[in-house]
Parts: C-alpha cells; structure tokens; sequence
C-alpha cells in the first residue's frame, strides 16, 4: 500500500513538469555558476574552492532540500485537501498514518535522488571525501524529518497549492537567509558566527548549513555535536507532528 | 435499512434541511427529486459523513454504527491526483481498498479502456464523471449514492450504467440517485422522495404515487414532480 502510495506521488511530482524544473533550477543554477567560476578563475583555484564551498554548495542542497521536502510536499498536501482527495480516501481501509508515511517515502526517495546528483555534480568542481559524502546526506535527511511535518501545518493554513506557492517564497526566504547572511556578514565584520547561532536555532537549515562548513573544511569545529544536532532535528520533528496533526486535520 | 428522522441542516441561519425524515430499504433504488438548492446533495452528504447537522438522526438498522462507513458518494467531478494517468488512480485506490469491487464489467462497460491513458487534469466533464462513478463503485459499500450519474455521460454510456445499477440492486445494494435526466430510466426506480426547500414534499413508490397523481399534466415522474412542486424539472414554474 505504502508502495503505491510512494509512486503515485513520485509520478505526480516527476510529471508535473513545471514544478519539477522549478524545483530544480535553483539548485542547478548554482552548479552552472561553480562550472562557470572554475573556468573564468582558474588561476585563482583556493578562491573559487572558497565560493563554491562557502556558497555555491550550501545554497544548492538547502533550495533542494527546501524545494522538496517542504515546498513540493506543502503544495501537494494543499491541493489533497482543496481538491477533496479526502472525501474519497476516507472511504478507503488506508489510515492517515499509512498515506502520509508512503508519502514521505516518495519525498524521500525524490529528495535522495536529486542530492545525490547534486553532490556528484559537485564533487566533480572540488574535493568531497565519500565519509564527507555519506555525512550530508544524512545531516539532510535530519533536516527533511524537521521539515516534512511543516510541510503539513503550512497545508493546514494554506488554502490550495496556488496559495502555498506563492506564501512558500518568503518562508523561503526567511529560512534561508536567516542562515546564509548572518554567517556572511558576520564573518566579513571578523566576528564569528557561531556567537550568534543561539538566535538562530529554530531553524533547521542552521544545522545543515554549519555541518557542511565543517564537512567541507571552511570551518574547523561545529557549533554542536552530530549528535546534539540530531537530538535536535528530532526533537522539532516530533513537536512538529503534533502541531502538524491538530493543524492539517483541522 | 437506512432510517432518517427529523434531520437539521442549516449553513448560518439557511436551513438547508428542515426535518427531514425518510426511510430507504436495501435492494431497492431511490430517486431524489428537486430543484437546485432544494437540499438533494447536501443529504447525500450528510448520509455520506461529509457533512454535519443540527439535529436529527441516520441510522443503519436501528443502530448506532457509523452509517458514513457503509456509504459510497458519487462526487459530480474528480479532479484529484490532476497527473496521475486513469488506470494509476484506479491501481491506487484498489491498493486502497481491502475489498474492493471487480469493477472489470463496469470497466468495460463505460469504456474506461478508451481513456485509461489519459491524465486526470485532461479528463473531459463525462469521463470525470465515469472515473467518479467506477471509484464509487470500487468502494464496494452497501449503501450507494450517485450524484447525477447520467448527466454528461453519452447516450449509450447513460443506458449500459442504469441496467448494471439495475442489476446491482439484486444484490442486496441501496442505492439513492440523485438526477434531474429519468427521461428512460423511469423503471430503475423503486420510490421516490420529492425535496423543496429543504422539506420532504412527497414520496413513496412508483406505483402509489402513480396511483396518487392520476390526472398530470406530463407523463411519468416528471408529472408527479410537477404536480407536488409547481414545477418541471429544470426550474419552470407552474
């Protein structure tokens, strides 16, 4: 059941070939700007290391991860409920936990896929060690298990997926920025930005964002711990869910 | 059998079902009459649980069970999963279903075969309507109720779908159909329940009323249906 589940979101994401490019586009966009630095400053190889590191990288898996697991799952959660998918799925035998889990498999599984292939782009612009490689990933699926369940309270809140588009740019924008400008122009002023990660730590991009600094040798020590990270990213997992279920079934 | 007694509806201070009370007996078929607004769909979702009301009751057999559990509602339109193709959607909702209904007959019979390849998002009024239909039908419930199921269907699409439903009624199915199109399909009907205004105006079977409304003014249902409402079915008053 969870199979089929799995697949028909897959092939709704995969066939709906707007949302599809437009999930992706950012993301490449920035592997094309690495390509494009790599040649134009090949004579300067620590910097265009540095530019694709310390931004190209981080902003590609974030707007992916972004892209998929909130925005892709918000807009179809939205449109289940502006189209009353429901009024027929409540007459089925399946149970809301089922479906909404064998929907996170298809998230899964779309999300896995396009980072791998973003970090293989990448790792052909700079060196990432496979035990490099295998640690963002997962780092990335901690931050979709904090994600994933948002997804279902912006639904709650959004009327149909039209609406959630156009809201889902300014969260965009908010969970992104609020990570990558502090940490840019607090280091430009000579002040470390871990100081000020406190501030920061509701959001989940915060923790994908520092590990690949660390991962990716820009910075040489981790705010926290993987696993106080993890603990973390689970913990707003879990309270999310609860939020998520009074929310959505509202 | 279904029991309605003294049913509520009302959206703000409308009410859009004023005491409502009926009562539909399985293997039988029921025909709900009224204007636009008279309250038909919103019955049939309040007997489906996709409504609440005010007050009143709908039981299955004097009991307290979940009648919403044992129902299948037509919707007029399916315009989920908008990029799936027809037969995924299908496939789906048989994984969905623990028992569900061999729909092959009615597959064949509707033609679904003709458009099965087609995506819902490019899915005509009738073909929405006939992968409605086949979802009702798939859902394998003991009550059914189809919300205008001839209308937008092609003439020979409307006639095979009323013998298989009149086929479906010998097995012990209750189905209540809501339609303005009787024109031909008068004899699939058992009783009728006539609504205006929220009200229950009339019913009772073929023959009673018959019986009842000798002398109308047009032949068939839509005499009886004139002669209680002052009106014919589309909206023209007497």
């Amino acid at each position: 059941m969870t199979n089929q589940i799995a697949r028909s979101f897959i092939l709704e994401q995969v066939r709906n070939r707007g949302i599809l490019f437009g999930n992706l586009l950012p993301a490449f966009i920035f592997i094309i700007c690495s390509w494009i630095s790599k040649i134009s400053l090949i004579n300067n190889p620590d910097t265009v290391d540095y530019l694709i590191k310390g931004q190209f990288l981080p902003i590609s898996l974030m707007m992916l991860l972004f892209t998929f697991s909130l925005s892709g799952a918000t807009i179809y959660l939205a449109d289940l409920k502006a189209n009353k998918t429901y009024h027929w799925l409540k007459r089925t035998n399946v149970s809301p936990f089922t479906y909404y889990f064998g929907m996170g498999i298809g998230v899964f599984l779309l999300m896995n896929v396009s980072l791998v292939a973003t970090l293989l782009a990448y790792a052909l612009l700079i060196h990432i060690s496979l035990p490099s490689f295998f640690i963002i990933l997962l780092v990335c699926n901690f931050v979709f298990l904090a994600f994933y369940p948002t997804s279902f309270i912006l639904a709650g809140i959004f009327k149909n997926g039209n609406v959630a588009q156009s809201m889902l740019v300014p969260i965009l924008i908010i969970f992104m920025f609020s990570i990558t400008m502090p940490a840019m122009f607090l280091t430009i002023s000579g002040k470390n930005p871990q100081d000020y990660y406190i501030f920061l730590s509701w959001n989940p991009m915060l923790y994908l964002n520092d590990m690949l600094q660390y991962q990716l040798n820009i910075i040489h020590e981790m705010w926290l711990s993987y696993g106080q990270y993890a603990i973390i990213l689970l913990f707003f997992s879990f309270v999310l869910s609860l939020f998520a279920k009074k929310i959505y079934q509202k | 059998m279904l029991q309605i007694e003294n049913l509520v509806k009302k959206y703000d201070t409308n009410t859009v079902l004023d005491e409502v009370s009926a009562t539909f007996e399985e293997g039988k078929c029921y025909l709900l009459l009224g204007a636009n607004g008279a309250g038909k769909s919103t019955l049939a979702k309040c007997i489906a649980g996709d409504e609440g009301y005010e007050s009143g009751s709908i039981q299955w057999h004097n009991s307290s069970t979940n009648v919403s559990d044992i129902v299948a509602l037509q919707y007029q339109f399916f315009n989920s999963y908008p990029h799936l193709k027809v037969r995924e959607v299908i496939q789906l909702f048989q994984r969905l279903i623990v028992n569900p209904y061999d729909i092959n007959e009615l597959y064949t019979l509707l033609n679904v075969s003709s458009f099965e390849q087609t995506l819902i998002k490019n899915l005509s009024g009738g073909q929405q309507k006939t992968l409605s239909i086949i979802l009702a039908f798939l859902l394998n419930k003991k009550i059914i109720i189809l919300d205008e199921p001839f209308a937008t269907l092609d003439l020979q699409r409307k006639q095979v779908l009323a013998e298989f439903i009149k086929n479906q009624i010998h097995q012990d199915r209750l189905f209540i159909i809501i339609s303005h199109e009787i024109a031909g399909f008068e004899d699939l009907f058992d009783s009728i329940l006539i609504l205006q205004n929220g009200k229950i105006m009339e019913q009772g079977t073929m023959s009673d009323l018959k019986k009842k409304y000798k002398q109308t003014t047009f032949p068939g249902i839509e005499g009886i249906y004139f002669e209680v409402t002052g009106q014919v079915l589309g909206g023209y008053k007497k």
